[in-house]
């Protein structure tokens, strides 16, 4: 392993081990329910529905005790602080009857979710070395964190593909991915976000390798099996189909083009990489039919009231003009949206302030005046990224199947949570999107502070990456220092 | 200066600068709340008439100093003063403070009630000493009620406190001590960690393509 590499991962660790300690427990977005999906593997070997309540006895008596239930979104409401109430919950946990780890896994709606996170996390929940609850969680915790070393490593790759071995470039494009405040804070929770983030970080450097290197097999194998595993993780991963559908079609044609027997071998290469999709994302979904439950998550169910259709014309006009609205201000001959205002807000409030800081259940945030701040500086990120595209063009150097494939990635998936929260929004009422869902987006974050350091002179470079990461460390300790205040002072 | 002492001196400046920002933004923030109950104020939680009083509801474990209590008071044209006691779980009276009338409608106020003890249960009640109807908001039953401290203390102040109350409900073997060794490793050793990295990163970049083990030769 590259050392800059192995010495920025070092940091990232320590960072994801803060987030792991200090944040209480169940004040990562929906722990309780993640937890419980793996509690329910661990204990009873089967997917959350069937159980006889909707939690197990040890979990809620540990929830009951940390106030973990009352603290979302209520800044003033805290944990626990004394010696003697951590005592009563000791006491109250070591007196459950026999049964009572194993008496939840009842319905949750993250139990629609593929079953593979959680796996790990049921692994991880029998390989704890200690054996109480805490213990245990924290070092699911732990085991989920580490994912964001490959969600770094991923975000390095990704930079060497695309600007060659330039290791300033790749040191702040990992560096941005490992070091974001809000993917450690994610991950480092029991959320299946950690590997989702992961297998997305990996799956763009996979792509990026065969745009710009040619298909093989074994690159064509190895993306189209990561999709596939990233689908039997986390429904999300429906958004990485397109563009890894592309990644093959453009392999094949330039591959093809290349000698005249090259057509067969781009075509078996093509459809060995869809086996190795199949295999995995076919598991699953047979796995699922037999189990009769959903492949993806479903849309809450309400009697008389129908989801939405996409084959429905009204519906497809009326889902234009919310994602126009959530963007944009609204027009006059719009249906207004409750839940977006006179619209155009939402771009800000939720895709940029969020992914900058938006931590527990929301409800810890940066003084206002900050996101104003990380606005200024996303869209200058923008900017450089776009200048430097340019200048590669220019140059002869960009590649138009790259950024059709980064693109295709994040309409894709754009599209997935729009669709979710319209779908949301239109049977219960509530907005659905937040910040941390662009999350798996963040190894292209990092090429993009990354293309923008390449816009200075090459001598400036390593300096400019200094900046970088001394910067994001600040972030990460004033976030931290966030958390700390909001809970235990 | 050397650039070899540049490169990662970027990172270890920019950094030691941040952290001094933190330390003064955490010395100046004031914390007068010691411990909030943390109920909603949106709601009317206790009406109570003229002469009559009403109580929090439960008693509640307050695990700090405190010397104040926090309400949120009053409704246009019901802002009468008011007296604040606090119990003990043997209803022996600990602390008791006014609050003048005229506040302004459903703002929070003070009353000072003396030191009270700490990691007790302690139960607020709220008496009416005027001729308007009192109003003190909160969640359902369940008053906005905070313990307050009228000489603040600062978040730096409070750092160790912290640490202990965060190794609650961890792991058996946690105490405050990971947390203030992750805290210097933090601020001490990440930063060295990614200077090294800086310059290595430098070192590889200018040694040439041989060391590559990722990407295709530069252009």
């Amino acid at each position: 392993m590259p050392a800059p590499l192995a010495l920025l991962l070092a940091v990232v660790a320590l960072f994801c081990l803060a987030w792991v300690l200090i944040v209480p427990a169940g004040q990562v977005p929906d722990e309780e329910m993640h937890l419980q999906y793996a509690l329910t593997l661990a204990e009873r070997g089967e997917l959350p529905g069937h159980g006889p309540n909707g939690f197990s006895t040890q979990q809620w008596t540990a929830e009951v005790a940390t106030n973990w239930e009352r603290m979302p979104g209520a800044p003033e409401r805290k944990p626990p602080w004394t010696n003697g109430e951590y005592e009563k919950w000791k006491a109250a946990d070591a007196a459950l009857p026999p049964g009572s780890k194993s008496n939840g896994g009842g319905y949750i709606w993250q139990g629609d979710n593929p079953p593979l996170y959680y796996g790990y996390e049921a692994a991880a929940y029998h390989a704890s070395p200690g054996r109480g609850f805490f213990d245990r969680l924290y070092f699911m915790r732990v085991m989920s964190a580490l994912w964001v070393l490959v969600t770094a490593t991923g975000a390095w790759l990704l930079a060497g593909e695309i600007f060659g071995r330039d290791r300033p470039l790749q040191l702040v494009a990992a560096g941005f991915a490992g070091l974001l405040p809000m993917v450690d804070f994610v991950s480092s929770g029991v959320n299946p976000d950690a590997m989702l983030y992961a297998f997305w970080s990996v799956a763009f450097w996979l792509g990026a390798r065969i745009l710009r290197r040619g298909l093989t097999v074994r690159d064509g194998v190895a993306l189209c099996a990561l999709v596939g595993v990233a689908f039997a993780e986390k429904s999300t991963s429906i958004a990485l189909i397109p563009p890894m559908l592309l990644a093959l079609a453009v392999g094949w044609r330039r591959l093809s083009r290349t000698r005249p027997q090259a057509r067969r071998v781009a075509t078996v290469a093509v459809l060995v990489s869809l086996a190795a999709f199949a295999v995995p994302a076919g598991a699953w979904v047979v796995t699922a039919k037999a189990l009769d439950r959903p492949i993806t998550n479903r849309a809450p169910h309400y009697v008389g009231k129908p989801a939405p259709q996409l084959t429905s014309i009204q519906t497809d006009r009326q889902f234009l003009s919310y994602v126009w609205q959530f963007y944009l201000p609204r027009l006059p001959f719009m249906q207004p949206i409750p839940l977006l205002g006179s619209g155009g807000d939402k771009l800000y409030r939720v895709w940029v302030s969020q992914v900058w800081g938006n931590f527990g259940w929301q409800e810890v945030n940066f003084p206002p005046w900050a996101y104003k701040g990380f606005a200024a500086l996303s869209v200058l990120l923008l900017a450089g990224g776009a200048a430097a595209a340019l200048r590669a063009r220019r140059r002869g150097h960009f590649d138009l199947a790259i950024a059709a494939y980064f693109a295709l990635a994040i309409v894709s998936l754009l599209f997935l949570l729009h669709w979710a929260e319209y779908t949301i929004m239109s049977l219960e009422g509530i907005a659905f999107n937040q910040g941390r869902y662009l999350l798996p987006l963040v190894a292209l974050g990092g090429v993009v502070v990354a293309a923008c350091v390449s816009l200075l002179r090459p001598s400036l470079r390593t300096p400019a990456t200094g900046v970088v990461l001394g910067s994001l460390v600040v972030l990460q300790l004033f976030s931290l220092g966030l958390v700390v205040e909001r809970y235990f002072v | 200066m050397s650039r070899r002492l540049l490169v990662p001196g970027v990172v270890v400046a920019v950094v030691a600068a941040g952290v001094l920002a933190l330390v003064l933004v955490a010395a100046g923030n004031e914390q007068h709340i010691a411990y909030p109950l943390g109920f909603g104020d949106e709601g009317v939680s206790a009406q109570i008439a003229p002469g009559a009083h009403a109580c929090q509801q439960g008693a509640a474990h307050v695990p700090t100093s405190a010397d104040g209590v926090r309400l949120t008071l009053g409704q246009p044209g019901s802002t009468p003063p008011v007296r604040v006691t606090v119990f003990g779980a043997d209803r022996r009276v600990l602390g008791r403070g006014d609050i003048r009338g005229g506040y302004p409608p459903g703002t929070r106020q003070v009353a000072r009630v003396g030191a009270l003890p700490v990691g007790q249960d302690l139960l607020v009640c709220v008496e009416n000493l005027g001729s308007a109807p009192a109003v003190v908001m909160g969640e359902g039953p369940n008053m906005d009620v905070a313990y307050m401290r009228t000489r603040p203390r600062s978040t730096l102040d409070l750092l160790g406190t912290a640490f202990d109350r965060a190794s609650l409900f961890r792991p058996e073997w946690i105490g405050a001590w990971p947390f203030w060794v992750l805290a210097g490793a933090l601020v001490l050793v990440a930063p060295l960690l990614l200077a090294r990295a800086l310059a290595r990163a430098e070192r590889e970049d200018l040694a040439g393509d041989d060391l590559d083990p990722v990407g295709p030769p530069r252009a």
